[in-house]
């Protein structure tokens, strides 16, 4: 079913207010790229279980984390909140769980856009994995006491435990098109984890439908902020709305969304099935078609907005920039069609 | 096997056994022949005895009386798999608007020989000036002045499929000239072989007849084939249209069929990153359809269907159907100018044929352009 239960329509709507309470657009605008506010809105988001929403004791799947993902990406939140539940539940080796879970340790996902090199992992005398590589855009790792690296080994992939603080790694803070959350840079030169886990690939597929549906929630942000311009921005004696052209512009936004929205919320569940080849096409076939999608809806509610949504201090291009980011990260679309073919067989 | 899966095995099975093989073509297309027409209704017929139609018809006019929906949408689905042909759209739109609306006798009359497929019946609801403003419609029916309480209907209608094969026409026709354009409107079934009806084919841009005018002089129709009361005509049409809907779901169906399809015969000739993305792209497009379809039949099965979501699933179809083919024949390159009847056709000429052919559903049901206005005004809210 791809209707909301009942429990995860309240879950949105906690999310939601949580959200509402905390202006992260505005707070973009005034730290572009470099929010302030990361751990307060982390341990804010713990008191409310969405850190450990996926652990036994949260009892929340996948699909459940997708419905808070998507309050996050129409607030525009700042704080990694999925990315280090998602990192929770892939790392099943020697963690300060409670923590993490609390919000007072941060740990974020390293993991490499798949079109990028990624990390290396060696074996080292002690059970360890010696980890060098170059991650060129982290989501959050700025503000992580802890990373989980995505690397490939001899023996497979697999996901290894570091501290930010570790020897030889570096974080470097990027400037991106996205002004509510931090990228950085991550460089591993020998970095040694001495706890690691295989990776079955799940923690990618999971990040992956995690920036689509960040980038729905968005995109239905924006498309609600201009449906409602529309109908009262008045020009040539009559609302912008009732002219034909815009009202096709509306019109195609929100076909395009609702069909974003349900391919995504497929994705979502896919991610609690068992089949991983079902899982990947669910996965790569709603970042090929919203990921663009959201894009243009993010394209024409500027074009909508007018001059206004031109402005630096109007909320939509902060969105705007949110939702292309969202498209280009792991995976871009021209990686998921790709990707697709591999699975189709050609 | 859940009993939907296996009921599915049985229709897919009974399809293949079964079904008509008439040439592969895009949409919703018409016989040729007399014999075609002929195994059209041993096809209807088989189809309502294996009880894949009419499922939630009253036991009494051979239905199971259940609540089929589920199954309903699955027979259509594996029919539009098995491209095999479906039972005529103005019958299945008939037997709703009579089984909503009928008398007793039209039921006893009508809904047994509806099954039977010895009535094939024709929608006459578009006009030439009437065509995505349907309720504009002009075609009048007036009292006849020998008091019998006959009416006689005078106009024109258009885009009548099946018009050249039918028995009975499900006509709307302006009663009231005086009530406003939706509440002056009245069905009847017309007899097609009433005097004074004249159907004319009409041949479409595919070079094929699938369509019909048909002109109306003074055609006589008693009162008793009145369906519903005087001025009940557009709800009984909105009411019976809403019926259609498994056919929404069929649609995804065929357009995964079509896609694979070009995918197959693509895949084959290594086709080059551009390729290869632009026919990914439209696999994402019919999946991302098939998702906003689902979730609008469960919102529409849970009795809380939103207004725009019929129309957002219609746009997104045709729009997606006309993509696939203009890039079929696109892919073909020169092959591509070589159509069905030549030797070098490509699939027997079936991309060109699905080009053509796309813009009967861009335009047909409400085009493109009128469901962008539908869904921004009635589901957007933004003014009229």
């Amino acid at each position: 079913m791809l209707s909301l239960t009942d429990e995860q329509v309240s879950l949105a709507e906690a999310v939601r207010a949580w959200a509402s309470g905390r202006d992260f657009l505005a707070a973009a605008r005034e730290h572009p790229g470099a929010p302030t506010s990361v751990r307060e809105s982390a341990a804010s988001a713990a008191e409310l279980g969405l850190l450990g929403i996926l652990s036994p004791d949260g009892g929340g799947t996948y699909a459940d984390l997708a419905v808070v993902v998507s309050e996050l990406g129409r607030a525009g939140a700042d704080a990694p909140v999925a990315e280090i539940a998602a990192a929770l539940a892939a790392f099943s080796g020697d963690l300060d769980v409670a923590g993490v879970e609390a919000g007072s340790t941060l740990l974020v996902p390293a993991i490499a856009n798949p079109e990028q090199a990624g990390v290396e992992a060696k074996p080292d005398s002690s059970g360890g994995l010696v980890l060098t590589g170059r991650l060129a855009s982290v989501a959050g790792a700025g503000a992580a006491d802890w990373l989980l690296v995505a690397a490939g080994s001899e023996a497979g992939p697999a996901l290894a435990l570091v501290p930010a603080s570790a020897a030889g790694l570096t974080v470097t803070r990027r400037e991106t098109l996205d002004i509510t959350r931090e990228f950085s840079a991550v460089e591993l030169d020998g970095v040694v984890a001495s706890s690691w886990t295989p990776d079955d690939g799940l923690l990618f597929d999971v990040l992956a439908v995690q920036a689509v549906v960040d980038a729905v929630g968005a995109a239905g942000a924006l498309l609600e902020k201009t449906v409602g311009y529309v109908k009262e921005r008045e020009q040539f004696g009559q609302v912008v709305g009732a002219f034909q052209a815009v009202k096709h512009h509306a019109a195609t936004m929100a076909t395009e969304w609702e069909a974003a929205y349900s391919v995504a919320r497929a994705a979502a569940l896919a991610l609690d099935g068992h089949d991983a080849t079902v899982r990947a096409h669910a996965v790569s076939v709603a970042a090929a078609y919203a990921k663009p999608a959201c894009s243009r809806i993010a394209g024409t509610a500027i074009q909508l907005h007018g001059g206004m949504g031109f402005t630096w201090e109007h909320d939509v291009h902060v969105l705007v920039r949110r939702v292309k980011t969202d498209e280009l990260v792991l995976g871009a679309p021209r990686w998921h069609r790709e990707r697709l073919v591999r699975l189709l067989g050609a | 096997m859940s009993d939907l899966d296996e009921f599915r095995a049985e229709v897919r099975a009974f399809i293949d056994a079964r079904a008509p093989r008439f040439p592969v073509k895009a949409g919703v297309r018409s016989p040729e022949t007399e014999e075609d027409q002929e195994e059209l209704r041993r096809w209807t017929r088989e189809l309502f005895d294996a009880g894949y139609l009419g499922a939630d018809w009253p036991v009494e006019y051979g239905g199971s009386g259940t609540d089929s929906g589920e199954r309903d949408q699955i027979v259509a689905e594996e029919l539009a798999r098995a491209f095999a042909p479906l039972p005529p759209g103005g019958s299945m739109l008939a037997a709703a608007a009579i089984l909503g609306f009928g008398t007793a006798a039209q039921k006893a009359t009508h809904l047994p020989a509806i099954r039977s497929g010895s009535e094939v019946w024709c929608q006459l609801f578009s006009e030439p000036d009437a065509g995505s403003d349907l309720a504009g419609l002009r075609t009048r029916a007036v009292l006849a002045p020998d008091g019998s309480g006959d009416y006689l209907v005078t106009g024109q209608k258009v885009w009548t499929t099946n018009g050249q094969w039918a028995d009975f026409g499900y006509l709307l026709a302006r009663t009231d000239p005086d009530a406003p354009k939706h509440r002056g409107i009245t069905a009847f079934a017309m007899d097609m072989r009433s005097p004074g009806l004249a159907v004319r084919p009409l041949r479409e841009m595919t070079g094929t007849a699938d369509f019909n005018e048909v002109f109306l002089d003074q055609v006589r129709v008693p009162a008793s084939r009145m369906i519903g009361s005087p001025g009940q005509g557009w709800a009984i049409a909105n009411s019976s249209l809403a019926h259609e809907r498994s056919g929404v779901a069929a649609n995804v169906v065929t357009l995964r069929e079509l896609w694979r399809a070009l995918w197959d015969q693509v895949s084959g000739t290594n086709p080059d990153a551009d390729v290869r993305q632009r026919l990914l792209a439209l696999h994402a497009d019919v999946e991302a359809l098939a998702a906003l379809v689902q979730l609008g039949t469960e919102r529409w099965r849970a009795g809380v269907p939103k207004i725009a979501d019929a129309p957002m699933a219609k746009l997104m179809f045709s729009e997606v159907n006309l993509a696939i083919a203009e890039t079929a024949v696109e892919l073909l390159g020169p092959d591509g100018i070589f159509v069905e009847g030549d030797s070098r056709a490509i699939a027997g000429g079936r991309w060109q044929d699905a080009y053509l052919y796309a813009r009967a559903y861009t335009i047909a049901g409400g085009s493109s352009e009128i469901m962008r206005n539908v869904i921004a005004e009635r589901g957007l809210g933004l003014p009229r």
